[in-house]
């Protein structure tokens, strides 16, 4: 361990590469007294490629920092590659890391944010770290109505999904591990949106599928001469004068940050919330200007309801975060409400159309790694499912099939793997999104690398490889096994080296 | 256990053709099973994991088994708006107008296989093959009858009811085609002489459970005097 003692702080860092967790490293660097041991998945070099790439346009220098010895990376992964070794004369842990799957894959997302905080907190103990500090939801235990206190629920809500759910879990353990020596505190932040500056964002997931929805929408409307586009049929699940609570990134990675660092030595709970969010009124008519949409009306009903309009089906297929956010009716205690805000609201229409404009731009997150691996021979998946399908579905007669509505979600293993969910309407694929919670899948196949790799240069069959165990189907059965002809008439049309 | 042979064969049908693959042992041929797999637009054909153990494991108890695949829903000739009609039925309904075809299918291949071997027959339907058999069950004189995976729910299997040829059904309990409570309704409506046998966690496709599933089937036409040990 390199990492200077001549810092006050010594923070070790998980998360580091994600939304939140990059902005919390930059905040942390703007401290002199402070030095960051950051836990990062993967190989090093690549790790520290991607972070600087993350930091740079936050003002980051990270070389600068390595070299002065100020960040330190270290490659491993929760729970079961931690060195304690890594914890010596570090004085406050920031535990960022987190799966956001909403629905149970696999052991996701409870052994990543369950037994991968419990493995932390152990090893914290072992190492007599005196300061921790765990990044939970404003909504762990799922709770849909009321107020939410700065205390762990008893039990979590009916209907609390498996993100929630999770959260809720380690939030018990983590306020377990207080003792002498040792002070937890829990934040809380609730939905996150770009920053305030230039509503800069690198996950495209909560707030940001609504106004994929939206987009697609519009999208849609643009290709239906008979339908205008200031009276397109959709019903909106939910009440005008709810209120989504959103915050800017940057805000809550600042306040945790100093919620971490000037902490007293008392356990405690903060809730990381917007004190004055806009309404779900409010941020539908924002959506409408951008999109220049209008129709949509705020219903009591309670979706799948019975002869949707096809832009409901459509609207709706992006997920359960959709029907959600205009839902919720919940107000926040926040300890941080008093007296820290200034008059202008944390955001705003000006700051939620930077939101919006930015996210544009960046393709909702597509446009940030996709190459086709010129290191090796490889295939890279992103380069497949986000370039590839997209220029040659729509030439094939697969995109002919009018009864077929799904999102499909493929898990590629390997290193060069992860996850993309295609959705696809009236045959069309009309979004692809990367990450666990782009979108929620009805079906998906789960593949190792190298077999893709071989199904798509049509030198193998995906029924073959699940057969001999080297893919699996997970979610409705039925669909993923209607899906199978379809993808061998893509694979045949559109074999990957023969085009 | 004899040394199996296997030969692609082309069978006649409504004047066009199926492929077939056709397995038997080099000692005799007694009897022959008929192996009807599942749906072709969901991947079925006659070399599934389900159907070739079958076609291999019975030729090795010395019996002579047939699959076959249904023809093909996008045949030379028709056209991609068709074929792209017919998979949006399936998607939407799950049935589409060609299975009327498929059933035909079956029958073609029965035909074939009795002529060329003068031996009891055996009908084995695999999930969308129950409903293909279940069409020629009840006039085929057939000395027994399996089905695997039936989906009772989806497809209609009320053929056998009437039927008073042994019958053997295999299923799982994590089929995802159809529930237990299903299942048993279906079985218990059922007239002639039946059994049934549940595998745990098979689910609908047996992987990895082949041999079991070969065993099972063996041991039902053992007790039925069909093969011999």
């Amino acid at each position: 361990m390199t990492a200077t003692r001549k810092y006050d702080n010594l923070v070790f860092l998980t998360g580091s590469t994600g939304f939140l967790g990059h902005y919390i490293l930059a905040k942390l660097l703007n401290k002199d007294s402070t030095a960051c041991r950051v836990l990062i998945r993967g190989s090093i070099s690549d790790a520290t490629t991607n972070l600087a790439s993350l930091l740079e346009p936050l003002g980051v220098n990270l070389e600068g920092h390595l070299a002065a010895g100020r960040v330190e990376i270290v490659a491993g992964q929760l729970p079961d590659q931690l060195n304690p070794n890594w914890l010596t004369d570090v004085t406050h842990i920031i535990h960022a890391a987190a799966s956001t799957r909403f629905r149970r894959l696999g052991n996701d997302p409870y052994r990543s944010n369950v037994d991968g905080t419990q493995a932390l907190l152990e090893a914290a103990r072992t190492a007599k770290v005196p300061r921790f500090c765990f990044v939970s939801t404003a909504y762990a235990g799922g709770i849909r109505i009321g107020n939410v206190p700065e205390e762990i629920l008893n039990a979590p809500a009916v209907g609390c999904n498996d993100y929630e759910n999770s959260k809720w879990l380690a939030e018990k353990l983590v306020m377990a591990w207080n003792g002498p020596g040792r002070v937890a505190t829990i934040v809380r932040p609730s939905i996150l949106v770009g920053d305030r500056a230039r509503g800069r964002a690198t996950a495209f997931a909560g707030i940001y599928l609504l106004a994929r929805g939206v987009e697609l929408l519009a999208r849609a409307v643009e290709n239906d001469r008979e339908t205008d586009r200031h009276a397109v049929p959709l019903g909106i699940m939910g009440k005008p004068n709810v209120r989504p609570n959103l915050i800017p990134v940057c805000w809550a990675a600042e306040k945790l940050v100093r919620t971490v660092l000037e902490s007293r030595d008392e356990p405690g709970i903060l809730n990381l919330v917007n004190p004055a969010p806009p309404t779900s009124a409010q941020i539908k008519d924002w959506l409408e200007e951008y999109f220049d949409l209008r129709g949509g009306e705020f219903t009591d009903r309670v979706w799948p309801w019975e002869n949707p309009s096809r832009y409901e089906e459509g609207f709706y297929s992006a997920g359960e975060s959709i029907l959600d956010y205009f839902l919720r009716d919940l107000t926040f205690t926040s300890s941080l409400s008093t007296g820290e805000f200034a008059a202008r609201p944390l955001v705003d229409k000006l700051h939620f159309m930077k939101c919006l404009k930015f996210s544009a731009r960046v393709q909702w997150g597509r446009a940030t790694r996709v190459a086709h691996s010129a290191a090796s021979e490889s295939l890279d998946p992103a380069w497949y499912f986000e370039k590839y399908l997209v220029r040659h579905i729509p030439r094939s007669a697969a995109s002919h099939i009018s009864g077929f509505n799904a999102i499909v979600r493929f898990i590629i293993e390997g290193s060069c793997g992860g996850e993309w969910a295609c959705r696809y309407v009236a045959g069309r694929l009309v979004e692809t999104g990367r990450h666990a919670t782009s979108l929620r899948e009805q079906f998906g196949f789960r593949v190792k690398q190298g077999t893709f790799e071989r199904i798509i240069r049509g030198k193998a069959k995906l029924q073959d490889a699940y057969f001999s165990g080297e893919a699996n189907i997970f979610g409705d059965v039925l669909a993923a096994l209607k899906m199978v002809p379809l993808m061998e008439t893509f694979l045949h049309e559109f074999p990957v080296g023969l085009i | 256990m004899w040394m199996c042979l296997e030969e692609l064969v082309t069978i006649p049908a409504d004047g066009t053709s199926l492929n077939g693959q056709l397995a038997y042992s080099a000692a005799g041929r007694t009897p022959c099973a008929l192996i009807a797999g599942s749906h072709p637009l969901l991947g079925g054909n006659m070399n599934s994991n389900v159907a070739s153990s079958l076609r291999t494991g019975l030729a090795e108890r010395n019996a002579a088994a047939l699959s076959f695949d249904y023809r093909n829903p996008r045949s030379p000739g028709t056209s991609s708006a068709d074929w792209a009609r017919t998979v949006s039925e399936f998607w939407r309904t799950n049935h589409v107008p060609q299975e009327a075809d498929w059933r035909n299918d079956t029958r073609s291949a029965l035909a074939y296989l009795r002529s060329i071997a003068a031996a009891p027959t055996v009908l084995i339907g695999y999930s969308f093959g129950c409903h293909t058999i279940a069409g020629v069950a009840a006039d085929s004189q057939a000395a027994a009858v399996i089905c695997i995976s039936p989906n009772p729910r989806d497809n209609d299997l009320s053929l056998f009811q009437s039927l008073q040829t042994p019958l053997l059904v295999i299923s799982s309990d994590n089929d995802f085609s159809c529930t237990a409570g299903d299942l048993r309704l279906w079985y218990d409506s059922l007239g002639g002489p039946r059994e049934i046998e549940i595998f745990s966690k098979a689910e609908h496709f047996f992987r990895g459970r082949e041999r079991d599933l070969v065993c099972t089937v063996s041991r039902f036409l053992l007790a039925h005097g069909l093969i011999e040990e």
